[in-house]
């Protein structure tokens, strides 16, 4: 995989830190290398007053959403922004699931967390005294979700507010919105102005993630949305067991941002607190690092998730002298 | 498919048309006897089929099928009550202008995921003399 890697203890001899335009699509191609230093500048201690940075950013924020749970938000959060973060973008990532937080564990960051997004909200404590920095990405910070508290902790306007703060600060906000339809989502859309749609190959998801999609729609401040295809099964699409993407793009009539496969390295890594984009040689995580790539604006095609037929698969074919699709 | 060891007995007991030859044992062994494999995987399990399954309607075009109808009645927010009641009032509506073969009419959605066009079909028998009332 060609990829520039950031090595964790000099940022600065890397890849210059780059901006991207707020108004531009995800697709925009506007990348420019931005002025400012990549260095903790814009982290200097806190101050009483706002600071007034020369090189304040206007980064985009972007909610990761779904309407079903358990496809993949999560997960798709925490590796676009760690992907984002290896790229050189400054990122945060926000969890707005309140009282379901798990980001943190996903981001092998659950120990660390002193405050969070409602201390924040409430006025206990600065904003970048919540922000959790992670030590393999010096450019990648994580504001948690309260577990204690209920999706009324934070009302659309605070979100806003936390998402203007964050986005001056930094290239990408990203929000892990919570499932469902009800207020979390509310409130989780309500900060952003792009909106990557979660969904699995399975009716179920493909259903509400249509729903989601009419009420992202119906947002005026969410100017564009895309879809990421995930645990997609490669073996079972094969044998017309399972829809393909383009059945699924077809059926939601949406613009794909890429697709991720079945993969069981996703299990290993969530379990030691290692996004998946960290595995280099796993193809879920070359799925999303591509992912994030195009998310920056890059133009990578989709990777072949086709693996050589399985011995049992080859025999199968053989024998029933079908070709697979 | 108890016939491994024996290919006589399993021409005795289970004598198919396909497989009744010398090497019908290995035929059902391998289980490539199309008239044998309709249900559960035996043997080897290579030819493996959903029971379900026939031509052309496999498990994903099912699923693409089904989402389709319900994402029509999700999006235009009409439940397939709505749609047999406004079936019902078509029909009485054009029986006052026309004599029509209520069981052969249709009414559904259809369209792809950016229109969704309400479709009638309505088996005209013959007109009827109506006198429309001149206001």
């Amino acid at each position: 995989m060609i990829q520039t890697t950031m090595p964790d203890p000099k940022p600065s001899e890397t890849v210059a830190l780059q901006s991207t335009e707020t108004q531009g699509s995800v697709d925009a191609k506007s990348v420019k290398p931005s002025v400012s230093a990549d260095k903790a500048v814009a982290k200097a201690p806190a101050t009483k007053d706002q600071p007034v940075d020369p090189n304040a950013k206007t980064g985009r924020v972007i909610v990761v959403t779904s309407g079903k749970g358990g496809v993949g938000k999560t997960t798709t959060t925490a590796n676009i922004g760690t992907g984002l973060a290896k790229l050189g973008y400054k990122v945060v990532l926000v969890d707005t699931d309140i009282g379901l937080r798990n980001l943190d564990i996903l981001m092998g960051l659950e120990n660390r967390i002193v405050y969070n997004i409602v201390d924040v909200v409430e006025g206990r404590c600065k904003m970048q005294q919540a922000l959790v920095k992670d030590k393999r990405f010096p450019n990648l910070q994580l504001l948690a979700a309260a577990q204690t508290r209920d999706k009324s902790a934070v009302n659309e306007e605070q979100m806003r507010q936390v998402c203007d703060e964050l986005k001056a600060q930094v290239d990408f906000v990203l929000l892990d919105c919570p499932a469902g339809i009800e207020q979390g989502f509310m409130n989780a859309t309500s900060g952003a102005s792009e909106a990557i749609v979660v969904c699995t190959p399975e009716m179920s998801a493909v259903r509400d993630a249509d729903r989601i999609i009419g009420l992202l729609e119906a947002r005026e401040e969410i100017k564009n949305h895309k879809l990421i295809l995930n645990r997609l099964r490669p073996n079972l699409i094969r044998s017309n067991d399972m829809m393909d993407v383009d059945d699924v793009l077809d059926i939601l009539n949406v613009k794909l941002l890429g697709v991720i496969p079945e993969d069981r390295d996703i299990i290993v890594s969530t379990n030691r607190g290692e996004p998946i984009v960290m595995v280099e040689e796993s193809l879920a995580g070359q799925a999303y690092t591509n992912i994030a790539r195009r998310v920056a604006g890059e133009d990578v095609p989709l990777l072949d998730l086709n693996q050589p037929l399985t011995l049992m698969e080859k025999v199968k074919q053989f024998f029933t002298g079908k070709r697979a699709g | 498919m108890a016939s491994i060891t024996s290919p006589n007995n399993a021409d005795k007991s289970e004598p198919t048309q396909n497989s009744n030859g010398p090497l019908g044992w290995l035929v059902r062994f391998l289980n490539l006897d199309a008239s044998t494999s309709s249900g559960r995987a035996i043997g080897l399990g290579l030819a493996k089929k959903d029971p379900r399954a026939t031509a052309g309607e496999d498990a994903r075009s099912h699923a693409v099928n089904r989402l389709k109808l319900v994402l029509m009645h999700d999006r235009t927010q009409i439940s397939p009550d709505t749609l047999a009641q406004m079936r019902d009032e078509l029909v009485q509506v054009i029986s006052k202008y026309v004599e029509i073969d209520t069981e052969a009419l249709e009414l559904n959605f259809e369209g792809d995921s950016n229109t969704i066009a309400l479709m009638a079909n309505i088996p005209v028998l013959r007109g009827k003399n109506v006198v429309v009332a001149a206001s």
